[in-house]
């Protein structure tokens, strides 16, 4: 008798731990046309976000919004119940269209248990300028010409073919960066950032975070100051900027050809690369970290 | 007026800087604060004082005469009035009411998914003993605690600790999302070394 | 700390979410406050009122708009309200100026651009933040500044005119260096 009733509180067990690896997921699509003008920007300001942004041709005076709002749960009625704490609220105040996603709780309402989370797409005309801030999530910005400025907390950043430059200001959110033009700001904190085929003057400030820079033909002055994080600029086999690298408490490495002068001063390690006047500039500054020049 | 190339100006105000506030402002809203919080109950409970009787002399020497009684409207100037109220109420909505949308859509959908139960194990991992060993060792106001050395470290170690909290928070109990699980293992990452560091130290 | 939970612990009077919304927003509603006032010390007063009264009165945010652009409104209008003990000036125009055209050309120095608007007259500076970098529409500024919608436009311009005019020899001498 006791080994039946033993089977039977194992299979109910066993019956629960199944029910609680299903999720009962239910989405909220909301989808959304904005009407957009020459000098409008967007703002897009989000948390648990799995953000697109991308661009629709010149001429086509849109600002579209797909976004997927989804509550996690084993239980379907606690799934429902708590995809109400998500707010979507877009609106047009002066010239910008601000579209906003968050969790918004009743006064006295507690934390929802089910796992929420949001994609957007948004689709804006090419040269719209875009901010965007996300915390918990991913933003994935393309083919802009317009200014990008963007603000993440544990986002991770892809970025491919932004023209009209970009500043990004990341904590723990890897930052990876390919075909950016013009002015390229970055200030980040715990993230890793990744850069190639960059086209214009370009700052990197970072702490506790690796750093690789692929400085191409068209990679105008490059300066990276790192904190307790190791910088990798990979600059082939001819160079054609001038570099300057000093690691404080930390190392250089540099290739055996082309020659640089390297030297130590202090608790900083040196090493420089002139090839003469009128070239653009790599300067690098590290603390507590490794500098590799390949 | 004529302006030409002015995505230009807009890319270059774009870039423009932002600018740290000095430390004193957020100091004296801390006691600005403190004030009214201290003020908040002690409000209550302070006298009222009526004033000289010459105020309202000098405030309805100010006010407009009043009107002549009203006639008695008839029945229909009061429909029409109404109307005239209710057309304006709606003119007003027309012309306030959103324009943000030329058109909006929503559905609500149900699916079932399965959630990836060894990545919710690594966010659901109980927090080291020794963590919480540091803890209380510098509650205790352990010699150590106070070197300059191990307060960076205890400092970086704060920082770290709120971000994995904030992180747990967002992943929550279902939370099975792959990326925010690595970030949170390299958090643990650098705290354990951290603690390892500490540890030395002691 | 979401921003869900820094309006709870607001709207609860805890000092840690205070704290980090202020943090949040300090050197946006700073630099802010400075570009209208084009004052450091009055941008410092402001921004402490202004925050005093967005922790007085967090529960009025409805979420209709960003909490940012909340904010935002409130160190506007604070801002406007101090720098108006230094009255606003706004200078006469010269309406020949109407014909003129402005020309931004294909690069500005941001540098330049900083030192230039607050070389604005007062007023003008106010309009062309609220308008350029703030993205307010004239309706909004003349509410905000007590001018009408008009005035906001030609000052609009004259500011533009005003800056156009700064720049001018810096735009062409660094246009192919900087972007």
């Amino acid at each position: 008798m006791k080994n039946i009733l033993f089977l039977f509180v194992l299979f109910f067990a066993a019956g629960g731990m199944a029910a609680q690896s299903t999720l009962q997921v239910v989405t909220k699509t909301v989808q959304k046309s904005i009407a957009w003008k020459s000098g409008y920007t967007v703002e897009i300001n989000c948390e648990k976000a799995e953000i697109d942004v991308e661009a629709i041709p010149a001429g086509n005076n849109t600002v579209t919004v797909k976004a997927d709002l989804t509550a996690r749960h084993p239980q379907l009625d606690s799934a429902k119940y708590d995809l109400a704490a998500w707010k979507f609220v877009t609106s047009t105040v002066g010239k910008k269209i601000y579209i906003r996603a968050y969790i918004g709780l009743p006064s006295g309402r507690s934390l929802p248990n089910s796992n929420l989370k949001a994609k957007i797409t948004v689709r804006v005309p090419m040269e719209c300028p875009v901010t965007l801030t996300n915390k918990f999530g991913k933003a994935r910005l393309e083919h802009l010409n317009g200014a990008v400025r963007l603000n993440g907390e544990f986002c991770a950043f892809t970025l491919v073919d932004l023209q009209g430059g970009v500043q990004v200001e990341s904590q723990y959110g890897n930052v990876d960066g390919r075909q950016l033009s013009g002015q390229v700001e970055l200030q980040t904190k715990r993230s890793a950032v990744a850069l190639s085929d960059l086209n214009g003057n370009c700052n990197v400030h970072s702490e506790y975070g690796a750093i690789s820079v692929a400085a191409g033909a068209q990679t105008g002055n490059l300066y990276i100051q790192s904190n307790k994080g190791d910088v990798i600029v990979e600059t082939g086999s001819l160079p054609r900027h001038n570099i300057n690298l000093f690691a404080t408490y930390g190392e250089v490495k540099v290739p055996s050809k082309p020659h640089f002068e390297t030297g130590t001063s202090g608790n900083t390690k040196q090493a420089s690369l002139q090839q003469g006047t009128g070239r653009p500039q790599i300067s690098v500054e590290t603390t507590f970290g490794k500098i590799t020049v390949q | 007026m004529k302006e030409l190339n002015h995505p230009t100006l807009q890319a270059a105000l774009v870039r423009l800087p932002h600018y740290e506030p000095p430390v004193g402002v957020w100091e004296s809203l801390d006691a600005a604060l403190a004030l009214d919080a201290a003020l908040g109950d002690s409000a209550q409970q302070l006298p009222t004082y009526a004033p000289p009787t010459a105020v309202w002399e000098n405030i309805a020497a100010q006010l407009p005469t009043a009107r002549p009684v009203a006639r008695r409207v008839n029945l229909w100037t009061r429909y029409a009035v109404a109307a005239a109220v209710a057309a304006a109420l709606f003119g007003a909505w027309w012309l306030l009411r959103p324009m943000t949308d030329m058109n909006a859509s929503e559905q609500i959908v149900v699916t079932q998914e399965t959630m990836n139960q060894q990545v919710v194990a690594a966010v659901q991992e109980n927090e080291d003993d020794a963590f919480q060993w540091v803890e209380n060792l510098c509650a205790s106001r352990a010699p150590v605690c106070e070197e300059p050395e191990f307060k960076t470290l205890k400092s970086e170690l704060d920082e770290l600790t709120a971000a994995k909290q904030n992180l747990h928070t967002a992943l929550g109990q279902y939370g099975d999302d792959p990326d925010l699980t690595t970030q949170l293992v390299q958090i643990e990452l650098a705290r354990t070394q951290l603690l390892q560091e500490m540890m030395q130290m002691m | 700390m979401s921003e869900r939970e820094l309006i709870q612990g607001c709207l609860a009077q805890q000092r840690l979410a205070q704290h980090a919304l202020y943090e949040q927003y300090k050197r946006a509603m700073y630099t802010l406050a400075w570009r209208i006032t084009n004052d450091w010390e009055l941008a410092a007063e402001v921004l402490q009122d202004a925050f005093l009264l967005v922790f007085n009165h967090i529960g009025d945010f409805q979420g209709k708009s960003t909490l940012g652009a909340w904010i935002k409104t409130i160190v506007v209008r604070t801002a406007i309200r101090r720098a108006k003990y230094r009255p606003m000036v706004f200078e006469e125009l010269d309406y020949r100026s109407d014909l003129d055209t402005v020309d931004w050309g294909h690069a500005l120095d941001t540098d330049y651009l900083e030192q230039a608007i607050q070389a604005l007259p007062e007023g003008y500076r106010a309009v062309f933040v609220l308008a350029e970098v703030e993205g307010f529409a004239h309706k909004e500024i003349g509410t905000l500044l007590g001018i009408s919608e008009g005035t906001s436009k030609s000052q609009l311009f004259y500011a533009k005119k005003r800056l156009r005019e700064q720049l001018g020899a810096v735009v062409g001498k660094n246009e192919d260096t900087r972007i």
